[in-house]
Protein backbone atom coordinates (compact mmCIF):
# COMPACT_ATOMS: atom_id res chain seq x y z
CA UNK A 1 0.00 0.00 0.00
CA UNK A 2 1.49 3.55 -0.89
CA UNK A 3 2.42 5.96 2.19
CA UNK A 4 0.76 8.58 1.98
CA UNK A 5 2.94 12.11 0.93
CA UNK A 6 4.99 13.17 3.92
CA UNK A 7 5.45 16.89 4.67
CA UNK A 8 8.78 18.38 3.51
CA UNK A 9 11.18 19.38 6.22
CA UNK A 10 11.17 22.98 5.26
CA UNK A 11 7.45 23.00 5.20
CA UNK A 12 7.48 21.54 8.79
CA UNK A 13 9.86 24.03 9.97
CA UNK A 14 7.75 26.93 8.39
CA UNK A 15 4.75 25.63 10.34
CA UNK A 16 6.38 25.60 13.40
CA UNK A 17 7.89 28.95 13.06
CA UNK A 18 4.30 30.20 12.38
CA UNK A 19 3.12 28.80 15.52
CA UNK A 20 5.52 30.32 17.41
CA UNK A 21 4.90 33.88 15.76
CA UNK A 22 0.86 33.45 16.76
CA UNK A 23 2.00 32.06 20.08
CA UNK A 24 3.82 35.66 20.42
CA UNK A 25 1.28 37.39 18.68
CA UNK A 26 -1.25 35.78 21.22
CA UNK A 27 0.65 36.84 24.24
CA UNK A 28 1.49 40.03 23.10
CA UNK A 29 -2.13 40.86 22.59
CA UNK A 30 -3.30 39.54 26.11
CA UNK A 31 -0.80 41.74 27.35
CA UNK A 32 -1.37 44.94 25.59
CA UNK A 33 -5.19 44.59 26.34
CA UNK A 34 -4.32 44.28 30.23
CA UNK A 35 -2.12 47.25 30.14
CA UNK A 36 -4.79 49.47 28.19
CA UNK A 37 -7.28 48.25 30.57
CA UNK A 38 -5.26 49.46 34.05
CA UNK A 39 -4.19 52.85 31.78
CA UNK A 40 -7.80 53.67 31.17
CA UNK A 41 -8.55 52.63 34.87
CA UNK A 42 -5.95 54.46 36.02
CA UNK A 43 -7.44 57.74 33.96
CA UNK A 44 -10.41 58.28 35.36
CA UNK A 45 -9.47 57.37 38.93
CA UNK A 46 -6.57 60.23 38.35
CA UNK A 47 -9.36 62.71 36.97
CA UNK A 48 -11.70 61.59 40.49
CA UNK A 49 -10.85 62.38 44.07
CA UNK A 50 -8.80 60.85 46.43
CA UNK A 51 -10.95 59.08 48.00
CA UNK A 52 -11.67 56.78 45.02
CA UNK A 53 -8.38 56.57 44.42
CA UNK A 54 -7.72 55.45 48.11
CA UNK A 55 -10.28 52.87 47.25
CA UNK A 56 -9.11 51.93 44.40
CA UNK A 57 -5.89 50.81 45.84
CA UNK A 58 -7.44 48.49 48.67
CA UNK A 59 -9.95 46.78 45.63
CA UNK A 60 -8.94 42.92 44.76
CA UNK A 61 -10.96 43.38 41.70
CA UNK A 62 -8.82 46.21 40.40
CA UNK A 63 -7.31 45.80 37.16
CA UNK A 64 -4.95 47.71 37.65
CA UNK A 65 -1.25 46.63 36.90
CA UNK A 66 1.81 47.00 39.42
CA UNK A 67 3.07 49.67 37.61
CA UNK A 68 -0.17 51.59 37.29
CA UNK A 69 -0.71 51.11 41.16
CA UNK A 70 2.21 52.65 41.87
CA UNK A 71 1.32 55.78 39.61
CA UNK A 72 -1.75 55.83 41.82
CA UNK A 73 0.21 55.44 44.99
CA UNK A 74 2.04 58.35 44.09
CA UNK A 75 -0.60 60.92 42.69
CA UNK A 76 -1.65 60.22 46.72
CA UNK A 77 1.27 61.71 48.43
CA UNK A 78 0.65 64.69 50.95
CA UNK A 79 -3.63 64.14 50.14
CA UNK A 80 -4.90 64.15 53.24
CA UNK A 81 -7.78 61.08 54.10
CA UNK A 82 -11.47 62.04 54.86
CA UNK A 83 -10.93 62.07 58.78
CA UNK A 84 -12.92 59.90 60.69
CA UNK A 85 -14.90 61.15 63.30
CA UNK A 86 -14.31 59.64 66.84
CA UNK A 87 -17.94 60.26 68.62
CA UNK A 88 -17.64 61.57 72.36
CA UNK A 89 -19.47 58.52 73.26
CA UNK A 90 -16.44 56.02 72.08
CA UNK A 91 -13.43 57.89 73.26
CA UNK A 92 -11.89 60.24 74.91
CA UNK A 93 -11.62 64.33 74.80
CA UNK A 94 -7.97 63.87 74.20
CA UNK A 95 -8.72 61.27 71.25
CA UNK A 96 -11.17 63.34 69.71
CA UNK A 97 -8.65 66.52 69.53
CA UNK A 98 -6.44 64.17 68.24
CA UNK A 99 -8.54 63.15 65.65
CA UNK A 100 -9.30 66.93 64.48
CA UNK A 101 -5.49 67.42 63.73
CA UNK A 102 -4.81 67.83 60.46
CA UNK A 103 -3.37 64.33 58.73
CA UNK A 104 0.46 64.05 59.49
CA UNK A 105 0.67 67.00 62.32
CA UNK A 106 3.35 64.97 64.61
CA UNK A 107 5.98 64.94 62.09
CA UNK A 108 5.22 68.40 60.17
CA UNK A 109 5.61 69.80 64.71
CA UNK A 110 8.80 67.38 64.92
CA UNK A 111 10.17 68.94 61.64
CA UNK A 112 9.68 72.57 62.82
CA UNK A 113 10.53 72.27 66.02
CA UNK A 114 14.11 70.85 64.97
CA UNK A 115 14.67 73.44 62.05
CA UNK A 116 13.78 75.95 65.08
CA UNK A 117 16.41 74.43 67.17
CA UNK A 118 18.94 73.95 64.66
CA UNK A 119 18.90 77.91 63.42
CA UNK A 120 19.11 79.10 67.31
CA UNK A 121 22.02 77.21 68.09
CA UNK A 122 23.75 78.25 64.74
CA UNK A 123 22.97 81.98 65.37
CA UNK A 124 24.37 81.55 69.00
CA UNK A 125 27.59 79.55 67.67
CA UNK A 126 28.12 82.85 65.56
CA UNK A 127 27.33 85.35 68.30
CA UNK A 128 29.55 83.47 70.66
CA UNK A 129 32.67 82.90 68.51
CA UNK A 130 35.63 85.65 68.82
CA UNK A 131 36.39 87.93 66.07
CA UNK A 132 40.18 87.38 66.49
CA UNK A 133 43.25 87.58 68.70
CA UNK A 134 44.69 90.83 69.62
CA UNK A 135 48.15 91.92 70.61
CA UNK A 136 49.17 94.25 73.54
CA UNK A 137 51.52 96.60 72.16
CA UNK A 138 54.00 98.86 74.30
CA UNK A 139 56.23 98.48 76.68
CA UNK A 140 53.75 99.17 79.27
CA UNK A 141 50.81 96.56 81.14
CA UNK A 142 47.76 97.53 80.30
CA UNK A 143 45.27 97.21 83.49
CA UNK A 144 41.64 95.25 83.42
CA UNK A 145 38.79 94.39 85.12
CA UNK A 146 37.49 90.94 84.27
CA UNK A 147 34.21 90.25 84.81
CA UNK A 148 33.34 86.56 85.92
CA UNK A 149 29.98 84.76 85.38
CA UNK A 150 29.00 84.94 89.13
CA UNK A 151 29.57 88.94 88.78
CA UNK A 152 32.24 89.02 90.28
CA UNK A 153 35.20 91.70 89.52
CA UNK A 154 38.66 90.47 89.22
CA UNK A 155 41.39 92.97 89.13
CA UNK A 156 44.42 92.14 85.99
CA UNK A 157 47.19 93.49 83.92
CA UNK A 158 47.11 92.60 80.00
CA UNK A 159 50.88 92.22 79.30
CA UNK A 160 52.47 93.33 76.22
CA UNK A 161 53.32 90.69 73.65
CA UNK A 162 50.78 88.97 74.50
CA UNK A 163 47.42 88.04 72.81
CA UNK A 164 44.05 87.51 73.82
CA UNK A 165 40.74 86.82 72.21
CA UNK A 166 38.72 89.94 71.02
CA UNK A 167 35.12 89.09 71.14
CA UNK A 168 33.29 91.86 69.58
CA UNK A 169 34.70 95.42 68.56
CA UNK A 170 32.18 98.44 69.45
CA UNK A 171 33.69 101.64 68.13
CA UNK A 172 36.68 102.20 69.65
CA UNK A 173 36.41 99.53 72.44
CA UNK A 174 36.38 95.83 72.27
CA UNK A 175 35.49 92.92 74.58
CA UNK A 176 38.05 90.86 75.49
CA UNK A 177 37.53 87.35 76.92
CA UNK A 178 39.28 84.63 79.12
CA UNK A 179 39.04 81.46 80.48
CA UNK A 180 39.30 81.00 84.24
CA UNK A 181 39.55 76.65 84.79
CA UNK A 182 37.39 76.14 87.25
CA UNK A 183 34.89 79.37 86.81
CA UNK A 184 34.17 79.97 83.38
CA UNK A 185 34.91 82.49 81.03
CA UNK A 186 35.55 86.02 82.44
CA UNK A 187 35.08 89.40 79.93
CA UNK A 188 36.54 92.80 79.58
CA UNK A 189 36.13 96.00 77.76
CA UNK A 190 39.20 97.55 76.53
CA UNK A 191 40.21 100.57 74.75
CA UNK A 192 41.57 99.63 71.26
CA UNK A 193 43.09 102.67 70.76
CA UNK A 194 46.39 100.75 72.44
CA UNK A 195 45.85 96.80 71.79
CA UNK A 196 46.82 96.02 68.20
CA UNK A 197 45.31 93.54 65.78
CA UNK A 198 47.55 90.00 66.06
CA UNK A 199 46.44 88.28 63.28
CA UNK B 1 14.25 9.56 8.73
CA UNK B 2 11.65 9.54 11.59
CA UNK B 3 12.49 11.15 14.49
CA UNK B 4 11.64 10.23 18.06
CA UNK B 5 12.01 12.89 21.24
CA UNK B 6 12.33 11.16 24.57
CA UNK B 7 11.73 13.79 27.58
CA UNK B 8 12.70 12.06 30.87
CA UNK B 9 13.34 12.36 34.57
CA UNK B 10 13.24 10.32 37.52
CA UNK B 11 12.24 12.93 39.46
CA UNK B 12 8.46 13.71 39.89
CA UNK B 13 6.65 16.93 39.84
CA UNK B 14 9.59 18.71 37.71
CA UNK B 15 7.35 20.23 35.17
CA UNK B 16 8.48 17.24 32.63
CA UNK B 17 4.89 16.80 31.24
CA UNK B 18 4.43 20.74 30.96
CA UNK B 19 7.26 20.13 28.79
CA UNK B 20 6.25 17.61 26.00
CA UNK B 21 3.23 19.94 26.18
CA UNK B 22 5.09 22.56 25.25
CA UNK B 23 6.45 20.23 22.30
CA UNK B 24 3.34 19.03 21.19
CA UNK B 25 2.19 22.84 21.03
CA UNK B 26 5.53 23.30 19.20
CA UNK B 27 4.60 19.90 16.86
CA UNK B 28 1.03 19.73 16.84
CA UNK B 29 0.97 16.47 14.29
CA UNK B 30 3.79 14.86 16.83
CA UNK B 31 1.66 11.91 17.83
CA UNK B 32 2.62 11.45 21.88
CA UNK B 33 3.38 7.79 23.72
CA UNK B 34 2.75 8.22 27.39
CA UNK B 35 4.39 5.75 29.50
CA UNK B 36 3.12 6.39 33.38
CA UNK B 37 1.20 4.74 35.75
CA UNK B 38 -1.52 7.25 35.31
CA UNK B 39 -2.73 8.69 31.98
CA UNK B 40 -2.42 12.48 32.37
CA UNK B 41 -2.51 14.12 29.07
CA UNK B 42 -6.23 13.58 29.18
CA UNK B 43 -6.26 16.77 26.82
CA UNK B 44 -5.28 15.15 23.68
CA UNK B 45 -7.41 12.48 21.90
CA UNK B 46 -6.12 8.79 22.47
CA UNK B 47 -5.35 6.63 19.34
CA UNK B 48 -3.60 3.89 17.89
CA UNK B 49 -0.01 3.84 16.33
CA UNK B 50 0.85 6.61 13.84
CA UNK B 51 -2.03 9.05 14.94
CA UNK B 52 -0.81 12.61 14.32
CA UNK B 53 -1.55 14.45 17.42
CA UNK B 54 -2.95 11.74 19.42
CA UNK B 55 -1.70 10.08 22.37
CA UNK B 56 -1.37 6.67 23.61
CA UNK B 57 -1.17 5.18 27.23
CA UNK B 58 1.36 2.74 28.05
CA UNK B 59 0.41 1.91 31.96
CA UNK B 60 3.45 1.37 34.01
CA UNK B 61 2.32 -0.94 37.23
CA UNK B 62 6.03 -1.86 38.31
CA UNK B 63 6.65 0.15 41.74
CA UNK B 64 10.21 0.89 42.24
CA UNK B 65 10.39 -1.27 44.95
CA UNK B 66 9.28 -4.58 42.24
CA UNK B 67 12.18 -3.25 39.53
CA UNK B 68 14.78 -2.98 42.27
CA UNK B 69 14.18 -6.03 43.32
CA UNK B 70 14.18 -8.12 40.46
CA UNK B 71 17.15 -6.11 38.95
CA UNK B 72 14.88 -4.35 36.58
CA UNK B 73 13.19 -7.27 34.86
CA UNK B 74 10.27 -5.77 36.41
CA UNK B 75 10.30 -2.78 34.27
CA UNK B 76 11.77 -4.35 31.14
CA UNK B 77 8.75 -6.82 31.01
CA UNK B 78 6.56 -3.53 31.14
CA UNK B 79 8.25 -1.99 28.67
CA UNK B 80 7.78 -4.60 25.55
CA UNK B 81 5.25 -2.66 24.37
CA UNK B 82 6.64 0.56 24.06
CA UNK B 83 9.77 -0.83 22.49
CA UNK B 84 7.33 -2.91 19.87
CA UNK B 85 5.51 0.41 19.76
CA UNK B 86 9.07 2.48 19.11
CA UNK B 87 9.95 -0.01 15.85
CA UNK B 88 6.71 1.17 14.43
CA UNK B 89 7.13 4.47 14.45
CA UNK B 90 6.73 7.02 10.99
CA UNK B 91 6.97 10.33 12.08
CA UNK B 92 8.10 12.86 14.25
CA UNK B 93 7.03 11.39 18.03
CA UNK B 94 7.28 12.71 21.74
CA UNK B 95 7.69 9.87 24.20
CA UNK B 96 6.80 11.42 27.95
CA UNK B 97 8.31 8.75 30.14
CA UNK B 98 6.98 8.66 34.00
CA UNK B 99 8.91 9.83 37.16
CA UNK B 100 11.02 6.25 38.23
CA UNK B 101 10.71 4.89 34.38
CA UNK B 102 12.93 6.94 32.31
CA UNK B 103 16.63 5.07 34.00
CA UNK B 104 14.86 1.66 33.04
CA UNK B 105 13.55 2.45 29.39
CA UNK B 106 17.40 4.35 28.24
CA UNK B 107 18.93 1.65 29.69
CA UNK B 108 16.91 -0.73 27.29
CA UNK B 109 17.10 1.22 24.42
CA UNK B 110 20.85 1.42 24.87
CA UNK B 111 20.68 -1.60 23.11
CA UNK B 112 17.78 -0.86 20.70
CA UNK B 113 18.94 2.47 19.41
CA UNK B 114 21.38 1.48 16.78
CA UNK B 115 18.73 -1.52 15.34
CA UNK B 116 15.86 1.56 15.21
CA UNK B 117 18.32 3.52 13.59
CA UNK B 118 18.81 0.93 11.10
CA UNK B 119 14.90 1.15 10.59
CA UNK B 120 15.39 4.56 9.66
CA UNK B 121 14.44 5.90 13.57
CA UNK B 122 16.27 8.59 14.98
CA UNK B 123 16.33 9.44 19.01
CA UNK B 124 16.72 12.18 20.77
CA UNK B 125 16.63 12.87 24.74
CA UNK B 126 14.65 16.28 26.44
CA UNK B 127 16.05 16.08 30.40
CA UNK B 128 14.18 18.27 32.73
CA UNK B 129 16.11 19.50 35.63
CA UNK B 130 15.02 22.03 38.47
CA UNK B 131 16.64 23.37 41.38
CA UNK B 132 16.93 19.98 43.58
CA UNK B 133 19.82 17.88 44.13
CA UNK B 134 17.81 14.70 43.28
CA UNK B 135 16.60 15.95 40.45
CA UNK B 136 19.73 17.73 38.93
CA UNK B 137 21.80 14.03 39.69
CA UNK B 138 19.07 11.53 37.97
CA UNK B 139 19.24 14.89 34.89
CA UNK B 140 23.00 13.85 34.72
CA UNK B 141 22.79 9.79 34.65
CA UNK B 142 20.30 10.16 31.81
CA UNK B 143 22.08 12.15 29.75
CA UNK B 144 25.41 10.24 30.34
CA UNK B 145 23.55 6.93 29.78
CA UNK B 146 21.95 8.11 25.97
CA UNK B 147 25.08 10.11 25.04
CA UNK B 148 26.05 7.00 22.66
CA UNK B 149 23.10 6.52 20.73
CA UNK B 150 21.04 9.82 21.03
CA UNK B 151 21.00 12.12 18.11
CA UNK B 152 20.69 14.89 19.90
CA UNK B 153 20.27 15.67 24.26
CA UNK B 154 18.38 18.76 25.38
CA UNK B 155 18.12 19.98 29.27
CA UNK B 156 15.64 22.51 30.32
CA UNK B 157 16.37 23.77 33.73
CA UNK B 158 12.93 24.92 35.09
CA UNK B 159 13.07 27.67 38.13
CA UNK B 160 10.12 25.81 39.26
CA UNK B 161 12.04 25.31 42.75
CA UNK B 162 14.38 28.44 41.84
CA UNK B 163 17.05 29.35 39.80
CA UNK B 164 19.30 26.39 38.85
CA UNK B 165 22.70 26.84 39.69
CA UNK B 166 24.55 27.37 36.55
CA UNK B 167 27.47 25.89 37.58
CA UNK B 168 26.01 23.06 38.42
CA UNK B 169 23.62 22.75 35.46
CA UNK B 170 26.84 23.11 33.51
CA UNK B 171 28.59 20.18 34.72
CA UNK B 172 25.20 18.36 34.57
CA UNK B 173 24.27 19.00 31.16
CA UNK B 174 27.94 18.98 29.93
CA UNK B 175 27.58 19.37 26.01
CA UNK B 176 23.62 19.13 25.65
CA UNK B 177 22.15 22.47 24.60
CA UNK B 178 20.12 23.67 27.47
CA UNK B 179 17.35 26.40 27.89
CA UNK B 180 15.46 27.77 30.72
CA UNK B 181 11.84 28.03 31.95
CA UNK B 182 11.54 30.83 34.12
CA UNK B 183 8.72 30.55 37.15
CA UNK B 184 5.46 31.63 37.08
CA UNK B 185 3.64 32.60 40.11
CA UNK B 186 0.10 32.40 38.79
CA UNK B 187 -2.98 33.45 40.86
CA UNK B 188 -4.93 30.92 41.61
CA UNK B 189 -7.75 31.17 39.55
CA UNK B 190 -5.38 31.03 36.51
CA UNK B 191 -4.74 27.99 38.13
CA UNK B 192 -7.52 26.79 37.70
CA UNK B 193 -8.17 27.55 33.86
CA UNK B 194 -4.73 25.65 33.58
CA UNK B 195 -5.60 22.76 34.95
CA UNK B 196 -8.75 22.01 33.45
CA UNK B 197 -7.25 22.43 29.63
CA UNK B 198 -3.73 22.72 29.95
CA UNK B 199 -1.11 24.24 27.24
CA UNK B 200 -3.41 22.89 24.53
CA UNK B 201 -6.57 24.80 26.28
CA UNK B 202 -4.96 28.01 26.46
CA UNK B 203 -5.42 28.76 22.62
CA UNK B 204 -8.98 27.96 23.14
CA UNK B 205 -9.85 30.24 25.81
CA UNK B 206 -12.33 32.71 24.92
CA UNK B 207 -12.55 36.11 26.79
CA UNK B 208 -16.57 36.40 26.66
CA UNK B 209 -16.90 33.63 28.69
CA UNK B 210 -14.09 34.13 31.34
CA UNK B 211 -15.59 37.86 31.97
CA UNK B 212 -18.91 36.30 32.39
CA UNK B 213 -17.37 33.48 34.59
CA UNK B 214 -14.85 35.81 36.63
CA UNK B 215 -15.12 39.76 35.56
CA UNK B 216 -13.15 41.77 33.08
CA UNK B 217 -9.93 42.61 35.40
CA UNK B 218 -9.34 38.53 36.40
CA UNK B 219 -9.95 37.34 32.84
CA UNK B 220 -7.70 39.66 31.31
CA UNK B 221 -5.01 38.68 33.97
CA UNK B 222 -5.29 35.11 33.10
CA UNK B 223 -5.37 35.31 29.25
CA UNK B 224 -2.01 37.50 29.87
CA UNK B 225 -0.70 34.91 32.39
CA UNK B 226 -1.57 31.70 31.04
CA UNK B 227 -0.57 32.87 27.13
CA UNK B 228 2.61 34.17 28.40
CA UNK B 229 3.07 30.81 30.22
CA UNK B 230 2.27 29.17 26.83
CA UNK B 231 4.81 31.54 24.83
CA UNK B 232 7.75 30.75 27.56
CA UNK B 233 7.09 26.79 27.45
CA UNK B 234 7.18 26.40 23.42
CA UNK B 235 10.77 29.11 23.69
CA UNK B 236 11.75 26.59 25.98
CA UNK B 237 11.35 23.27 23.96
CA UNK B 238 11.79 25.29 20.51
CA UNK B 239 15.41 23.61 19.74
CA UNK B 240 14.34 20.21 20.42
CA UNK B 241 10.95 20.74 18.66
CA UNK B 242 13.32 22.03 15.60
CA UNK B 243 15.52 19.35 16.03
CA UNK B 244 12.49 16.84 15.69
CA UNK B 245 10.76 18.29 12.32
CA UNK B 246 14.16 18.65 10.88
CA UNK B 247 13.81 14.58 10.36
Amino acid sequence: MARPPQPSTTSLQQRLELRYRDASKVAEEANAHVVGMSERHLTGLLRGKPAARFAALGDPTSPLTPEDRAKLLQSLEGQVPPARPITADTASRLAIWRSRLPYRVVPWTVRGLSAVTVIGLTVLAWHRTPERWIEITGTAALPVRWQLPGGVYEDDRLNPGEHYVLVRQEGTSGLLRRWYPGRGYAEARVSLTRPRESR
Amino acid sequence: MARILLVGQETGGIGKSTVVRGLAEAVPDAQILEIESVHRLTEFKTGKANEPGRVRHFEMRATREAIEASGGKAARAELDDVINALHTVKAASLVDIGANTSASLLGILKEEAPTLREAGIELGLVVVVAAEAGALAEGGKLLHVAKDWAGARFVVANAVRGAVDPVLLKRVAGDAAVTHLRHFDLEEKTREVLAAGQLRGIAKLDRASLTKETSPAVAGRILRDLTAFRLAVMEAVKPAALWLVEG
